[in-house]
């Protein structure tokens, strides 16, 4: 199967992920993606991710000016995003301990 | 493709989200693109842009809008609000170009001067005459303007079916006496709203058509040139007591190319 079909899933959590680190935006949240290993991961699908978690109120967004270029939009994770992650990521542990204990049986 | 260009046809394929949540995804991706490093193949890192609309929609959970309520919603609510306002005031236009093209408020007054010959008719409304060709004619009506708006009279058109000739007098008053004096030559005058005047032909019989011997022929109506802003038109105002000519005798054509007597 490839990578990027896998990755869709886990999409939502990895961006997550990434802001709730530290505020940031969009370009920086595909390049960290990148540098963790989240490959094909299309630019579109990380800023439609991006848009739904805002809409549910899993991030916060503001507008700030950048050295070059035009105002970037900052996210960062509310509470409720927050726990969406906390959640997520045990789902994801779970169904990965699964996964390896069938591979290993 | 340029960056322009490629944010150009983004946006195209979301033509159908309400219009400011367009422009915050429009917003988002030129400042995206603005990120990327110079040189940068759009469309192989990308994708084409039907394609990055396309997994935009799919990751944002944004489904293609229909209808009337989301083609509107897509426009800019300035937009919309001028495009209602401008239909408003040239639906406005026309009707008020139907309305004014349309208006005729004169109406027959109530009032009728008939010749001294004349007679009630027998069977039916209003009086009658006996053509005599030369001997003295009368005829006259009063007209009301029933609108709400001064029109100006213009005059009273010869007609074929006039049987007379002589001059068009008017009354001075504009109340409706049931006695037409005092008279004056006719000039166009303005009809206010409300106000009665008479119109009076005075003259003598005469054969303005032919008519063959014994038939008769009734005036139902007046026409009455009038005006009314850029407008002006000839209604014929119905008579309350039409006026019947019978010819005994007949009366002969005038001949084509003589003047009128």
């Amino acid at each position: 199967m490839e990578q990027a079909q896998l990755l869709k899933g886990v999409l939502e959590l990895a961006v997550l992920a990434v802001i709730a680190r530290r505020e940031t935006y969009g370009y920086e949240i595909l390049s960290t993606l990148e540098d963790s290993g989240f490959e094909g991961v299309g630019d579109a699908s990380v800023y439609g991710t991006l848009r739904r978690l805002e809409q549910a109120g899993h991030l916060t967004s503001r507008l700030a000016a950048s050295d070059s270029g035009p105002a970037r939009k900052y996210y960062a994770v509310t509470p409720s995003g927050a726990e969406q992650l906390q959640a997520g990521t045990e789902t994801w542990t779970g169904i990965n301990a699964a996964l390896q204990k069938l591979v290993d049986a | 493709m340029n960056a322009e260009n490629y944010v150009n046809r983004v946006s195209f394929e979301l033509r159908d989200l309400p219009w400011g949540m367009r422009r915050e995804l429009v917003s988002e991706l030129r400042g995206h693109l603005e990120e990327l490093p110079d040189g940068t193949d759009l469309d192989a890192r990308l994708g084409t842009p039907e394609r990055y609309a396309a997994d935009l929609r799919a990751a944002a959970g944004l489904e293609r809008r229909r209808g009337v309520v989301a083609f509107l919603r897509a426009r800019r609510l300035r937009n919309v609000i001028l495009a209602v306002v401008v239909v408003t005031l040239v639906g406005l236009a026309i009707g008020a170009v139907v309305w004014i093209d349309s208006y005729q408020p004169i109406a027959f007054a109530g009032s009728t001067q008939f010749p001294l010959d004349a007679k009630p008719s027998l069977g039916q409304a209003g009086q009658s005459v006996v053509f005599r060709k030369g001997h003295p004619f009368q005829y006259g009506v009063t007209i009301q303007n029933t609108g709400r708006f001064t029109v100006r009279v213009l005059g009273v058109p010869k007609s074929v079916v006039d049987f007379s000739a002589g001059r068009l007098l008017m009354s001075e008053s504009t109340t409706g006496y049931p006695s037409e004096r005092p008279l004056v030559r006719f000039h166009p005058f303005d009809l206010k709203p409300g106000e009665v005047r008479w119109l009076l032909i005075k003259g003598v019989y005469a054969c303005t058509t032919g008519m063959g011997q014994g038939v008769s022929s009734t005036r139902v109506a007046l026409p009455v040139r009038f005006s009314f802003l850029w407008r002006s038109a000839t209604p014929l105002i119905p008579l309350g007591d039409p006026l019947t000519f019978s010819f005994p005798k007949g009366c002969p054509p005038p001949r084509t190319g003589s003047a009128t007597p």
